[in-house]
């Protein structure tokens, strides 16, 4: 049999090194295959909406798609920030410390956060100025959904934080939250459009905690809405009980994920 | 009279790792694990490990690898749960109450250090400080006098990352001191340091830490000798088993019955070497008789056997002979052949830090 040149044989045993490597994380192989296939499904709905006006909130497409794009761009750090913080270096040492979960996850996620918040000016101006999104914004309801909110992303990042301490490098609740935003939270079309491929489909995005928060958020910042209409104010009370459901449930879950790693000895592992 | 409550006490303790193989096959079994959080076969890392350490005592904890040092101390320090029993530190549940015991212990763990890689020395230790709910001013006194303490002053403002290992070994130690804790436990701690580093911080571990402040020092250890100089007791485990318990005086007596005599001999004539020999030998419990001469026509008398060794017989048997004695030495046994002793009777060690990743890999940790 003939004999592979020298190189041939290390660029082969290189790629060996990672499919290895890659087939050992099964969970994140298999999300990284599916969230391809799922992205190019959010990519196609997005584009078939695109630049018709969007009734549900009284304005164009172009407002509506930056309000979408810099609240994701504000609360997928806070996810982010936990993941970071989460290697096998810190989490003993910070553990030892004896700090209580709260300030843990919430030390971990408050850099990200600020960031965040300091980069959502220049989107704003650009989104605003350069593409003249047309906001109409009520600052009351503006604060209230923020702070909605973020008690809503809190919770998915503790959860989170709990599953990986599980799962080590990918989690499916982090993926699952993912990619149901692009699709079925309204972030890039309004969930509506989803009834135009199956008829109802659109009910799914309402059983979403984050489709609640694009919806009070683009209710704050799009057609001025008060609290003191009723329609805004249920809406604002249903994201609510939401964050008061799920922030008990984090904590719950972030305990199991530690209670879980510690039993198997693989807090320190990777 | 109340008895003082033991700085670390653990009862009937045990713990065990899931174990599973590898393959498709399996991973049913291992999503149905991670949902229910059992099945499988284990492997025990602690087999029921009774234990208790006074306060102020430096005890090392000896044991080849995978023995379940790290297991134990990883318990101790609430970042592993038993499957059974009790540990408690100064009294304090460390299942039950993990916060409060951590509060009064440190540890300088075998793994991560912790530390951020593009913050500095001193930023490091600041951010420390401030975890460990240290007010700032109190705070800044004492990462001073521990980068003093550490050598570390002149390179308190370099990046973690661009530190020696020694340095970040000794920055580790600081850390551990930053915390006033009672108990401090060692992973390997002299690891990567060079000799000089290594006399200095056993002086630490045993002058300062222990006799000076009282604190409650645990070691766990390869390096036999090192265990020998510092602590007051050891337990040495295999395969998750405390198989010896005692001084490091008691360990060699207790695993090793060998004992040698060296004595010089002066003989009042010329003496046929075989012969003597040969009637040394059926002392009780000699095992061993090396005779030699030497220029002078002294003898050197060599008796290798076990610790009941008739001495009287020895010792009639010279002056039977006649023989002078010019000179005495008795050697005792190493740590490190009681050690081996210990080791070899229980046959090979299970590498518990292989299976520990196994498990992780296969009970869905590495997904």
């Amino acid at each position: 049999m003939m004999e592979l040149p020298i190189d041939l044989k290390k660029i082969a045993a290189l790629t060996q090194r990672d499919i290895r490597n890659w087939s050992t994380y099964k969970t994140a192989a298999l999300t990284s295959v599916l969230g391809t296939l799922l992205g190019v499904a959010s990519w196609g709905l997005s584009t078939t909406y695109r630049n018709r006006a969007v009734p549900d909130y009284n304005t164009d497409y172009v407002s509506f798609l930056i309000t979408g794009v810099i609240i994701a761009n504000l609360i997928l750090p806070l996810g982010q920030g936990v993941q970071k913080g989460l290697n096998p270096q810190t989490i003993e040492n910070i553990l030892m410390t004896g700090m209580p979960t709260p300030t843990f996850v919430l030390g971990q996620v408050m850099w990200p956060y600020i960031l965040s918040v300091i980069f959502l000016i220049p989107q704003v101006f650009i989104g605003v100025y350069v593409f003249h999104a047309h906001l109409i914004i009520n600052y009351v309801s503006l604060i209230l959904a923020v702070a909605i909110s973020s008690a809503i992303v809190f919770s998915f990042s503790v959860i989170s934080t709990g599953m990986r301490i599980v799962t080590k490098v990918n989690d499916p609740f982090t993926w699952a939250i993912s990619v149901m935003s692009q699709i079925f939270s309204g972030m890039t079309f309004p969930v509506s459009h989803l009834n135009d491929y199956i008829p109802g489909l659109s009910t799914v995005s309402w059983f979403l905690p984050q489709t609640w928060i694009y919806h009070i958020v683009r209710l704050a910042t799009l057609e001025d809405g008060s609290l003191t209409q009723p329609d805004v104010a249920t809406s604002f009370l249903v994201t609510l009980v939401i964050a008061i459901v799920l922030v008990p449930i984090s904590m719950r879950v972030f305990q199991w994920g530690l209670a879980r790693a510690k039993r198997d000895g693989s807090l320190g592992h990777y | 009279m109340s008895r003082e409550i033991p700085a670390v006490e653990a009862t009937d303790l045990v713990k065990r790792y899931k174990l599973r193989n590898r393959g498709l096959k399996k991973e049913f079994w291992r999503f149905f694990s991670i949902v229910f959080g059992s099945g499988g076969p284990t492997l025990t890392a602690l087999d029921h490990i009774n234990l208790e350490i006074a306060k102020g005592e430096v005890f090392g904890l000896l044991g080849p690898n995978g023995a379940g040092k790290t297991t134990l101390i990883k318990i101790l320090c609430t970042l592993v749960l038993p499957d059974s029993g009790r540990a408690k530190v100064n009294g304090i549940d460390v299942v039950k109450q993990p916060r409060k015991a951590v509060k009064i212990l440190q540890a300088v763990l075998a793994g991560g250090t912790g530390f951020e890689r593009r913050l500095t020395a001193r930023q490091n230790l600041e951010l420390y400080a401030t975890l460990y709910g240290i007010p700032k001013n109190v705070a800044r006194k004492k990462i001073d006098d521990l980068l003093e303490f550490t050598h570390l002053t002149d390179r308190a403002d370099s990046m973690f990352q661009r530190l020696s290992t020694g340095n970040e070994r000794r920055l580790l130690l600081a850390k551990a001191l930053l915390k006033d804790a009672s108990i401090i436990l060692f992973d390997e701690p002299t690891t990567g340091l060079d000799p000089i580093a290594q006399a200095e911080f056993r002086d630490l571990m045993k002058d300062v830490l222990s006799k000076q402040e009282g604190k409650t020092i645990i070691v766990s250890t390869h390096n036999l000798w090192e265990a020998e100089q510092i602590c007051d007791r050891i337990a040495v485990l295999q395969k998750g088993k405390i198989t010896a318990i005692g001084t490091p005086s008691e360990i060699r007596h207790a695993a090793t019955d060998w004992t040698s005599l060296s004595i010089g001999l002066a003989p009042p004539v010329a003496v046929k070497i075989p012969r003597v020999a040969e009637e040394f030998r059926h002392i009780d419990g000699v095992s061993q008789v090396e005779l030699s001469e030497n220029k002078d026509g002294s003898l050197i008398l060599l008796l290798e056997g076990e610790k009941g060794m008739d001495y009287n017989k020895v010792f009639e048997m010279i002056t039977m002979m006649k023989f002078k004695i010019k000179s005495l030495e008795a050697t005792r046994p190493s740590l490190e052949s009681a050690f081996l002793k210990l080791v070899r009777e229980d046959g090979e060690a299970v590498d518990h830090a292989e299976i520990e990743e196994e498990a992780r890999i296969n009970d869905g940790t590495a997904n």
